[in-house]
């Protein structure tokens, strides 16, 4: 065998790779990974070691000249090394090294030129091999919604709308911005962009001063019906943008929180007005109205006062006329059982003046309120007297919705319910009375609830506690009062002096006393002796603190009669509710069997508290489901006549002579 | 000794290439807000950022990267994109970007070669 044309083949071999293998490192010496010459030489090593002769046979079989076929995984990277044509006639083109093996498609084939200064490498792709497989890729998407913003837009002072703006088209809706300067506490509207530049447009909507640094006024063709928006601008001449921290920090501050309270509350009055500004005194718009006149009306109602949140669920507890604004009312409720949540006890001053339907201050306490009344001397105190015993005090002076001052829950003041609270006595001397269910009164100073100035028990007979349900004063009178208790009678009771307690039992109820209403309506005759109370018993009695036993009694009512009152005005007129919502107004001058007139409430909630305004024109009752309705008395039953008066006397004897009949012949039954 | 290989090194990687442009778009515009004479500066930038660092990865491929800067205005986008390729060795990769002022929307398109 000839050793020499494979010695030689080798010598040639063993030349180009040493060669070239060096120009190669030297060229591209940073993409050569290690892996390529690790590959290169494993395989040339390979198959120079394993067997010398079987690559270069296979070689020789083909051609003289053969292109070496060096197989590697790294093909991909002598792309970047030279970068060739890659077309696939680059094979042709290859032709001079005789390349036979393109034909192969699982692997690439790498031509070498012989001329070892222009390396040009040439790479088959895979899928030239292969038929092109192609296919719909999925869709990318990328979406932003736009940002919801609502704006408000007033309509602008100056009318004219400018020409300035052309670029915008027309309809596009414009977003506009209320931005409140919260140092100054001023609005002012300001337009923000067409294009990417914010145009900042000044829109005045306080009255006072200009803000200079706006241009021209927003054209009003744009939107105005959108909403307001309290964002700040990012534009060239504004305040700088306040962080959220800070904003929340001025909003919560005292002074804001002073000056929005004030502030909203003089904005929902005046939104709340209808006033007829068409009223024509001449009475010829008059025939539409025939509902509305009051001159055969006996009562109508005149206001309903409820609010969702404060008085939803709850009852009146007590209701009481402010002295000084006899526009305003204050109404007490006790616990929402449905939001056990929200404090037990709410006092809620409504005013009669303004259309406005939310009340004029809120005040709320831990306990349920059972009887509210203003403190007669002090026209910012209302006083609160709650389930716990606690008596509250609230000032609508602070800004507190919580009471100002508390009485101590000790033994030394009261530990039962309280249901009576009244301001008695004069401008200079005058005491909180306060009377609780287990019959202890406590007398207390105002600016000083820690401790009762002066208490007592009021007791029965040495020994049997009254239960305290309603408590009256007759009028002008601060030391001797009336209770009414749990069992149906009646006392009289002293304050001071050597006989201070109890004094006489009424009896005459056969269900505890709900209401006691003293004479007040002053005038020619003193009527100041009688009283009228309610009682679970259906009947009103009427009584004398002269005698023990009722002068009257008013059945003409067939459910719970849950309050009483005398007009302040009227001597002879009296109001009560019952709990089928039921308003009676009795004239005892008119007819004692029946009320002079009558009014039932929608819905017929059991009506808890009634109560006349000072003007003795008005009666306030509270309802079970947290409504109070205010009505008006017609002028023929509610203002007092001259007469009224001995009026009444001729009535009071006649009352008299009947129940001393009645007694007689009662007697004479017995007897017989 | 080759057929194993074309499987990784020659697919688009769609986590690779994320993750590369979300370092380009990073390194460009990360900390600014929505400026206007400066935006033109950033798209080129992320552009060349992210093809440099995609032809580093030295894989097979033809590249197309777009890159769209929104200033944050309130307005609405809507963008949709398909291709005709073939499904296993082609890819594409869209990221979204976002601070306070505006969004920057890259999509990198891959094809094997």
């Amino acid at each position: 065998m000839s050793l020499t044309p494979t010695f030689l083949s080798l010598l040639l071999l063993f030349l180009f790779l040493f060669c070239i293998f060096p120009l190669f490192y030297f060229m591209t010496n940073q993409l050569i990974t290690h892996s390529l010459t690790h590959s290169l030489t494993h395989s040339l090593t390979h198959s120079l070691t394993h067997s010398l002769t079987h690559p270069l046979t296979h070689s020789l079989t083909h051609s003289t000249a053969q292109p070496l076929r060096v197989i590697t995984e790294d093909t991909c990277l002598f792309h970047y090394l030279v970068p060739a044509p890659m077309s696939p006639s680059a094979k042709s083109m290859c032709s001079e090294t005789g390349s036979q093996d393109s034909g192969d498609g699982n692997s690439r084939t790498l031509h070498w030129d012989p001329d070892p200064s222009t390396l040009q490498l040439h790479s088959d792709s895979d899928l030239l091999g292969r038929s092109l497989r192609l296919g719909m890729a999925k869709v990318t998407q990328v979406d932003f919604p736009p940002k919801q913003s609502v704006s408000y837009s007033k309509e602008t002072q100056t009318p004219t709308c400018t020409q300035t703006h052309t670029q915008a088209k027309p309809g596009s809706p414009c977003v506009l911005c209320v931005t409140s300067n919260l140092q100054t506490f001023k609005s002012m509207l300001c337009c923000c962009e067409h294009d990417i530049e914010p145009v900042c447009v000044g829109v005045f909507v306080a009255e006072e001063e200009e803000e200079e640094e706006m241009a021209e006024p927003k054209p009003a063709e744009e939107s105005k019906e959108e909403k307001a928006d309290q964002e700040e601008k990012q534009e060239e001449v504004t305040p700088k943008d306040l962080t959220e921290e800070e904003k929340m920090q001025l909003l919560h501050s005292e002074e804001f929180m002073a000056f929005f309270d004030r502030g909203s509350r003089i904005v929902e009055r005046a939104l709340s007005e209808r006033v007829d500004v068409c009223f024509d005194y001449s009475g010829r718009d008059l025939e539409d109205k025939e509902g509305e006149m009051q001159a055969g009306a006996k009562m109508s109602l005149n206001r309903a006062f409820s609010d969702e949140r404060w008085s939803k669920n709850r009852v009146v507890t007590c209701l009481d006329w402010s002295p000084q604004y006899p526009e305003l009312l204050v109404a007490s409720y006790n616990n929402n059982e449905e939001a056990p949540h929200e404090p037990d006890g709410v006092a809620l001053v409504w005013n009669m003046k303004f259309k406005k339907t939310t009340p004029e201050y809120t005040f709320h306490c831990q306990s349920a309120v059972m009887s509210a009344a203003f403190a007669r001397f002090h026209p910012n105190l209302v006083v609160g007297g709650t389930y716990s015993g606690q008596i509250v005090l609230w000032d609508n002076r602070s800004n507190k919705r919580t009471p100002v001052q508390r009485t101590p829950l000790s033994a030394s003041a009261h530990t039962h319910p309280v249901y009576c609270v009244n301001v008695v006595g004069t401008q200079n001397a005058h005491n909180l009375i306060s009377i609780s269910t287990d019959g202890k009164m406590c007398s207390w100073s105002l600016d000083m609830l820690s401790q009762p100035q002066d208490s007592l028990e009021l007791v029965f007979k040495q020994s049997k506690a009254v239960a305290v349900t309603s408590m009256a004063f007759p009028l002008g009178d601060v030391n001797n009062f009336v209770v009414g208790s749990e069992d149906g009678s009646v006392y009289t009771a002293c304050r001071h002096g050597s006989k201070a307690g109890i004094s006489d039992v009424f009896e005459g109820h056969h269900g505890p006393v709900t209401g006691l209403s003293c004479h007040s309506a002053g005038g020619p005759v003193d009527f100041s002796h009688l009283f009228i109370s309610a009682s679970f018993d259906w009947t009103v009695k009427l009584w004398t603190t002269k005698s023990t036993r009722p002068l009257y009694s008013f059945e003409d009512s067939c459910d719970y009669v849950y309050d009483v009152m005398w007009s302040p005005t009227h001597p002879a007129l009296f109001a009560c509710v019952d709990g089928s919502g039921r308003l009676d107004l009795w004239n005892l001058n008119n007819d004692t069997e029946v009320p002079s007139a009558s009014v039932c409430v929608n819905g017929s909630p059991a009506l808890n508290r009634v109560r006349w305004a000072h003007s003795g024109r008005e009666i306030a009752t509270g309802d079970s489901d947290g409504q109070v309705l205010v009505y008006d008395v017609g002028e023929q039953i509610c203002v007092p006549k001259a007469d009224e008066w001995t009026r009444l006397v001729h009535t009071l004897v006649e009352i008299n002579e009947n129940r001393d009949e009645g007694e007689e012949l009662a007697a004479q039954r017995l007897v017989a | 000794m080759d057929e194993f290989q074309t499987g990784e090194e020659t697919a688009f990687v769609v986590d690779e290439v994320s993750t590369i442009i979300k370092e380009s778009v990073e390194g460009a515009i990360g900390g600014n807000a929505y400026q206007h004479s400066r935006v033109n500066q950033w798209t080129t930038n992320v552009v060349e950022q992210s093809l440099s660092q995609l032809s580093k990865l030295g894989k097979p491929f033809k590249y197309i990267v777009t890159c769209v800067i929104m200033q944050k205005n309130g307005a609405g986008l809507q963008t949709a994109s398909s291709c005709f390729w073939d499904n296993t060795t082609d890819g594409s990769c869209t990221v979204r970007w976002g601070n306070k002022s505006m969004y920057c929307i890259v999509s990198v398109f891959g094809l094997a070669i």
